[in-house]
């Protein structure tokens, strides 16, 4: 497997372990301010009533670990289970020193790699020492190597980050509207895949401020309504095209609607493998329209995840819907019109 | 039977995972092939593989786009591809099991 590849799974390892504690922190925050919406303005919004208040310290902890996890799982894919320690603590460092997701994602690799190394240089030790190796070797001296190199990567990286927390919050009028186009675009571009989770990610990365606490951002309000039309759009166009699909796809787009409704994009999956050349441009067209339509609009979103549960979480709900239906009817539209009737012999 | 083992994994863990599992059980269904396919999916490890099942199997075929645990199949026949590939391109990667052009992994 080439080196790339190799870099993309480790992160991927990470996403996987820390993306639950995005979802459920972030909704639990959500919740709360929606509880709370009464006390808009005060300076105890969000944690006024009691119930409120539960869910938004409750939810804040589960996100202030997100970055830990993140870096300890791709520490963990590296170097297995000696590499979880160190790259907890790597991510931990790098949110209490500012460096932010960035940092996190060095950290673990850092981590990893440090205990990667220990472990070939301690390979060829007898048996006999094996519980040295386990005990000491590995977590007291790969942790303290870690810190160490973690000085350094805080050094170099907190700036930069504080940098582009600054330039992601300036964005305004065409350069927000182009962003959010661009996000919604990435999105639809492989519904899962490696494009996907990079906008995504960056996405999720935009609710955190640059001292590491929760705020709401019109980027992840983009990715949350542009998620939302790709595989909803394909569901409605066998519904308004029914000729055009045969019956499997019919039978995938009855699912893709509620897909399109959970924030799923892999419901598209089927439609891209039929007609490539013809869904593939529509979902992109119509997922960059929702996400530009949402950051002209101004829409902010405190959820790290779309689909119609989190309708109330945006700042703006008509607008938010207004968008995610253009965009839903563009790409439907499109793929209506590049598609040609389905050949019954087509079926075998 | 000739059998096949396999594993997918994604990140979100949701539904690619269980995608390439079914385009590949469907792709070795085709030719023939006995196939048991592990997803490790967001809800943990499902249909594990048994040590016998990958003493058992002529060839192993991994779809992920995270890690998986691989020391387990040293020394069989295996291919790994992306998710995105076993999904789109199971009979091609049937094909290649069939012609038994693989490379024996080394953990």
């Amino acid at each position: 497997m080439s080196k790339g590849s190799q870099i993309y799974k480790h992160i991927m390892t990470g996403v996987s372990y820390f993306l639950p504690f995005v979802i459920a922190g972030g909704m639990l925050m959500s919740l709360a301010f929606l509880i709370d919406a009464g006390n808009v303005g005060t300076k105890t919004y969000g944690s006024t009533i009691p119930l409120a208040a539960w869910l938004l310290e409750t939810g804040k902890i589960a996100f202030s670990l997100m970055l830990p996890i993140l870096a300890g799982f791709v520490a963990f894919s590296i170097a297995d289970r000696p590499g979880i320690l160190p790259g907890i603590v790597a991510g931990m460092v790098a949110q209490s020193g500012g460096s932010g997701f960035i940092g996190a994602i060095l950290g673990g690799f850092v981590a990893g790699y440090i205990i990667y190394l220990l472990k070939k240089l301690t390979s060829n030790i007898p048996r006999t020492f094996e519980a040295t190796k386990t005990l000491i070797i590995f977590p007291v001296i790969g942790l303290l190597l870690t810190a160490g190199v973690m000085i350094a990567v805080n050094a170099v990286v907190e700036p930069l980050n504080q940098f582009l927390t600054g330039a992601l919050k300036d964005l305004s009028g065409t350069s927000s509207i182009l962003l959010g186009a661009v996000i919604g675009g990435m999105l639809a571009f492989d519904m899962g895949g490696p494009v996907n989770k990079t906008a995504y990610l960056f996405s999720v990365a935009s609710l955190t401020g640059a001292d590491g606490s929760a705020t709401s951002s019109i980027v992840m309000a983009a990715a949350a309504c542009s998620g939302m039309t790709i595989s909803m759009s394909c569901a409605l166009a066998t519904t308004l095209f029914p000729k055009k699909f045969n019956d499997n796809l019919k039978g995938a787009g009855k699912a893709a609607y509620v897909m399109g409704a959970s924030y799923i994009a892999e419901g598209a999956i089927p439609f891209v493998i039929a007609k490539p050349k013809q869904i593939l441009p529509s979902i992109i067209t119509g997922a960059a329209v929702a996400g530009a339509l949402v950051s002209a609009f101004g829409v902010k979103m405190s959820a790290p995840i779309g689909g119609i549960f989190t309708i109330p979480l945006t700042s703006n709900i008509p607008l938010y819907i207004l968008s995610f239906i253009i965009g839903t009817l563009v790409s439907t539209l499109m793929i209506g019109f590049l598609t040609k009737k389905e050949e019954p012999v087509e079926q075998t | 039977m000739q059998k096949i083992v396999g594993v997918t994994a994604c990140p979100a863990g949701i539904a690619h995972t269980y995608m390439a599992a079914e385009s590949i059980e469907q792709a070795a269904k085709k030719l023939g092939y006995e196939i048991k396919m592990e997803t490790n999916g967001a809800s943990g490890v499902e249909n594990r593989l048994t040590e016998k099942d990958i003493e058992e199997a002529v060839a192993v075929i991994i779809a992920a786009d995270t890690s998986v645990e691989m020391k387990r199949f040293h020394g069989k026949p295996l291919i790994e591809v992306s998710v995105g590939e076993a999904i789109r391109k199971a009979d091609i990667i049937m094909n290649q099991v069939k012609s038994g052009d693989i490379e024996i992994y080394q953990s």
